[in-house]
């Protein structure tokens, strides 16, 4: 009872934080049962085609706005599963089942893409394909007819869209399956193969359903991103649920309307997670003892190798060259008439931000797994699960949410809650905190899960109390961790969109709210390529400190 | 006492230059390079530095509201008239008496209670491909609804302000009825679904993916002044109509650039300051060649392009109306399904 | 610090461990600086009773006393009893030096230096005292581990298992080696093994225990 008594700080210190986390979900909740507004019912409803007196075919309706932003949602859903999951299986297979020369080389450069802002891609590509696209469209017309051509434009924009999607998120898919190809023990291969099988059919049977908890992980990460993304779906013109947030709030100024439909979304995510739970399943898969050697992969033909090479760096070179070196060759165009000075400020200015977010972040994810790991109750690992949930919120939700709460504590004139919002920039730092909470545990989480248990009872039999354990103990063995998950929220802050265009300050551009509006709003490309360039190069170094940091761990 | 008339002489001397701070806040929705050489322009001359914040998503009125009075704008300027009257009715301008303003501008760009001011006026209009469309086969909005148009036409989304202050318009002449036939019509002409930007519009008339497009004048002479050569090309290949000019018929379709003074503005003065050097003949005289804007006086406008367009009838409906139905023509376009 | 007088009486302990019945009534005295072993096969619950009487668990029933005080409630960090792990849990990012300073904190700094080169000497791991706990062979840990349990002065130092995680060949020297420490630094002690050679080498008395179940 006692001991309870004495966990009390760190266990209200969690519960605080889920509060804060799952706070927008009630909102949602409280915000929804209030009446409708003027326009929802037109976003809402089908539209009725008013019977053509000339026609005598009963009058159809076409899909309603809502429906249009569902139904974009969806296809985009289902186009991003299917890609990722083959080119991040496959290319996760290829680099770990087999050995080669260059494989460490080919696994980064796999990596790569997610230092590209899915925007910055959507707009590259755009630039690439237009002509392109314009001759397509010409040629089904005249081969076929205009109906077919105008239709085909749609096929051409969603097909275009779950493409640059997949190819920003796949990574996701590959480190988790490639993760679990790895740890896979040795022992289950070779019992394969001695009883007949071959490689493909081993892996099949084998490899990719004991690796299917990690890969189910992975594409969730890519699956919550998809449905989150703004920017490339507003510069490829998909409606998506996230688009439509973002028009009944900007278009038609309804806070109540863009809190529907997000309710809507929450209602797709959490059918997401919950599908989620139940294809990771319960089932633990063991791990054999010869798992603790890594699996050092077979050599194998020539040929094979060719395929392995040309497989990856096609891959590579439609995720990460092509959108390189057509944001390297805009940027150009710029450059000459360019003032760099402002984009120095620039970079100064968002990554001060990010610093400071990322700094909250760990340090709430610090409580939350060591709060979790001195008192392991089933309701404190709840309330830790409860704290996650802000990254299923999307940024588009969370700053419409936050905007309000902030309305509402202006106007209670709460002299506390003032405080806490008397700057813009306070509250879009708890909103990246919601938001990026997950990103920063799980690293660090696991950080904890090596620290072997005896260590934190040495410490009390020698006096010590639980605060003074966890900064003398837990903290400089967490170095390697806290790096990781720093390096990591520092780069998904940097390319944030969604939530910093609505809350961000008015008068402070980010390097990802200043790419998207020369891109978007300004149409500006050559100018926009360069804080995308800029943005681009800080993420890859990001990625690459990280990579180096992740070897030398390896004992 | 020395001392103490001494420290009061500072502290006023500091408050006055506190009160006096020699600059003025912008938050704008106008995109143009040209603009920052106005601005420098202004500098020079008056010694007020100008800061600008940019619309990046379009959320500048909800921003200025919601920061209130610790927002710091002076000057709201927006491309288009519906957000002018929209910032009003948001309760985020205030009025900004000023006689150079009411010489300077034309009663009719301007608001009757002076909450803001146009400087620089354009038309929106159709721009269709020399090649395939005879001069004078388009002379009126309402021919786009024509069958003889299917899957030729295209245009911008329905979302985008300009094409809602055109159907704002519409609804003030002829009635929301009359609007949702005319969205209904277009939109089924069209030859793809609404995409991309003004510009967009007219590349892809230009490479044959439809044959007429709406689009607002000075987009017309960005690409024809373009420094990339493609977007020359482009423009080469298009003419344009001013529609609706015959005597019966309402005119065409015009809107604003305008500025308004924020209602917690800490520098009023300057941003009224700012108003009238934009309204001022010296800058007027620029925007036709920088902007390929009309000045407000049309007849006064210099560039070659825009003369060569000739003078066109305007729509003389007050532009405040045009604004006051804009919530209207947001739902009309939804009803009509153009999206 | 004279701990003759140190007695440490547990009285009808019980506990369940995940609805298992571990230790049932389970009474327990030790008296006077002595060092008892508790001797038993796994499962018989002698780490169980080892870690209530640290405080890491917390009985069912029963209450412990040390030297006249009711410990039974005490948090683990108030008891001043000293734990060696069986796998030494020695802190790997501390030098043997401020792994044992670590526990010291409760000593007037100046105190401190003086303290740890003490039960360094007393442990022989002076010359190692810079080394970090991964330069070390399995029978210097091991000192470590005790070296810094005892460098506290606690009332009294638990063993759980300290010899299973060594080599058969060390096991004979080192327990003669840890029953003299202990003696010099007239600590009782609590040992906890499955080994009976252990417990005779190293204990003055030896309780058997026998599975609950």
């Amino acid at each position: 009872m006692l001991n309870k008594l004495r966990s009390l700080p760190w266990l209200l210190s969690t519960l605080l934080i889920a509060a804060i986390a799952a706070s927008p979900l009630y909102f949602i909740l409280t915000e929804v049962q209030k009446p409708t507004q003027e326009m929802w019912e037109f976003i809402s409803e089908e539209i009725e085609i008013p019977a053509d007196p000339a026609d005598t075919s009963p009058p159809e309706n076409e899909p309603s706005p809502l429906q249009n932003y569902i139904s974009g949602s969806l296809i985009m859903l289902a186009g991003v599963t299917t890609l990722t999951l083959i080119i991040g299986i496959s290319t996760a297979w290829l680099t770990t089942t087999f050995r080669f020369p260059g494989r460490t080389t080919l696994t980064i450069l796999l990596c790569l893409p997610m230092a590209i802002p899915t925007y910055v891609m959507a707009v590259m590509y755009n630039e690439l394909l237009e002509p392109h696209k314009f001759s397509l469209f010409l040629w089904i017309r005249d081969t076929y007819s205009p109906a077919a051509a105008a239709q085909c434009s749609i096929y051409w924009k969603f097909t275009l869209a779950i493409l640059i999607l997949s190819l920003s998120f796949y990574p996701y898919v590959f480190l988790a399956a490639r993760m679990a190809f790895k740890k896979q023990s040795q022992a289950y291969i070779e019992s394969s193969r001695i009883l007949g099988r071959s490689i493909t059919s081993t892996f099949i049977r084998i490899s990719l359903p004991l690796a299917r908890p990690s890969i189910i992980a992975g594409l969730t990460l890519a699956l919550l991103e998809t449905i989150n993304e703004f920017g490339a779906m507003k510069i490829l013109g998909i409606e998506t649920l996230t688009t439509g947030i973002f028009s009944a709030w900007l278009d038609f100024d309804e806070l109540n309307s863009a809190v529907r439909i997000s309710a809507i979304m929450m209602l797709i995510i959490f059918t997401l997670l919950i599908l989620e739970r139940l294809l990771r399943g319960n089932k633990k898969f063991h791990t054999h003892r010869s798992a603790a050697s890594e699996n050092p992969g077979i050599t194998t033909s020539k040929s094979n190798i060719t395929i392995i090479y040309t497989t990856t760096l096609a891959i590579t070179t439609l995720a990460f060259i092509l959108p390189i070196y057509k944001l390297i060759q805009q940027a150009s165009l710029a450059l000459p008439d360019q003032n760099l000075q402002p984009y120095l400020d620039l970079i100064l200015s968002s990554s001060w931000l990010a610093i400071r977010a990322s700094i909250l972040i760990i340090i709430a994810a610090t409580l939350l797994a060591y709060t979790a790991r001195i008192t392991p109750k089933w309701w404190i690992l709840l309330t830790t699960k409860i704290s996650l949930l802000g990254y299923a919120i999307p940024g588009a939700i969370l700053g419409v949410v936050l905007l309000s709460v902030k309305g509402t504590l202006h106007q209670s004139a709460d002299s506390t809650a003032q405080w806490l919002f008397h700057t813009t920039v306070t509250g879009l730092i708890i909103a990246y905190a919601i938001r990026f909470l997950t990103v920063g545990f799980n690293p660090i989480e696991a950080g904890f899960k090596k620290i072997n248990h005896n260590l934190d009872e040495a410490s009390t039999s020698l006096g010590r109390n639980k605060l003074t354990t966890l900064l003398k103990i837990h903290l400089p063995l967490l170095r390697h961790s806290f790096l990781a998950a720093a390096i990591i929220l520092f780069v998904d802050i940097l390319k944030e969109l969604p939530l910093t265009l609505i809350l961000g300050p008015s008068n402070n551009d980010t390097l990802a709210t200043k790419t998207y509006g020369l891109f978007a709003a300004e149409e500006r490309i050559p100018e926009g390529s360069i804080p995308a360039l800029i943005l681009v190069a800080t993420s890859l170094l990001g990625l690459l400190i990280l990579s180096t940091i992740l070897k030398d761990k390896q004992p | 006492m020395r001392t103490i008339l001494n420290k009061t002489a500072a502290i006023l001397l500091l408050s006055l230059t506190a009160l006096s701070a020699k600059e003025v806040t912008i938050y704008s929705y106008r995109h143009y390079e040209a603009d920052k050489k106005l601005y420098k322009q202004f500098t020079a001359e008056t010694g007020i530095k100008v800061n600008t914040v940019k619309a990046k998503a379009d959320a500048l009125i909800t921003r200025i509201k919601e920061e209130a009075d610790k927002c710091p704008a002076d000057l709201f300027i927006a491309a288009d008239v519906g957000r002018l009257v929209k910032a009003q009715e948001e309760g985020i301008l205030q009025p900004a008496t000023s006689e150079l303003l009411q010489k300077q501008v034309p009663k009719a760009l301007r608001d009757s209670n002076n909450f803001w001011t146009g400087f620089t006026v354009r038309a929106r209009i159709i721009a269709y491909a020399k090649d395939r469309v005879k001069k004078g086969e388009i002379n009126s909005y309402q021919d786009l609804m024509l069958p003889k148009w299917k899957g030729r036409v295209i245009a911008r989304s329905s979302s985008n302000i300009y094409n809602q202050s055109l159907l704002s318009a519409y609804i003030a002449n002829h009635g929301e009825k009359k609007a949702f036939l005319w969205a209904r019509a277009v939109k089924n002409n069209m030859a793809r679904e609404p995409e991309g930007s003004d510009r967009d519009q007219m590349r892809a008339v230009a490479a044959g993916i439809a044959d007429a497009c709406i689009v607002n004048t000075y987009y017309v002479g960005l690409l024809t002044n373009s420094k990339n050569e493609k977007d020359r090309q482009v423009a080469e290949k298009l003419a344009i109509c001013f529609p609706n000019q015959a005597e019966n018929q309402t005119g065409t379709h015009i809107n604003i650039s305008g500025g308004a003074v924020c209602k917690h503005a800490p520098n009023k003065a300057n941003a009224i300051k700012l108003l009238e050097f934009l309204t001022s003949s010296k800058a007027q005289s620029t925007f036709s060649e920088t902007t390929s804007e009309y000045p407000l006086i049309r007849e006064n406008a210099t560039s070659k392009l825009l003369k060569s367009w000739g003078p066109f009838k305007a729509d003389p409906i007050p532009l405040d109306t045009i604004g006051k139905h804009r919530k209207a023509a947001a739902k009309t376009f939804l009803k009509a399904g153009w999206k | 610090m004279n701990h003759q007088q140190t007695t440490l009486t547990a009285k009808n302990i019980s506990k369940k461990l995940g609805g298992k019945p571990i230790l049932k009534d389970i009474s327990l005295n030790l008296i006077q600086s002595e060092i008892i072993a508790l001797l038993g096969n796994s499962g018989c619950g002698k780490t169980t009773l080892l870690r209530i009487i640290a405080g890491l668990e917390t009985p069912d029933q029963g209450t412990i006393h040390l030297s006249e005080k009711n410990i039974t409630t005490l948090p683990p960090e108030k008891r001043n009893i000293g734990l060696v792990f069986q796998d030494f849990a020695l802190f790997p990012h501390m030098s043997v030096k401020k792994n044992i300073l670590y526990g010291l904190h409760n000593l007037p700094k100046k105190q401190r230096n003086t303290r740890t080169q003490e039960i360094l000497k007393t442990t022989s791991l002076t010359e190692h005292q810079n080394k970090y706990p991964h330069q070390l062979s399995g029978g210097q840990q091991q000192r470590v581990a005790l070296a810094r349990a005892l460098a506290p002065s606690p009332s009294l130092v638990l063993l759980d298992e300290p010899f299973s995680n060594l080599d058969a060949s060390l096991r004979e020297n080192l327990r003669k080696t840890v029953r003299e420490i202990l003696k010099k630094s007239h600590t009782p002690a609590i040992i906890v093994t499955h080994d009976q050679a252990d417990a005779d080498t190293v204990a003055d008395r030896i309780i058997t225990m026998t599975n609950q179940t």
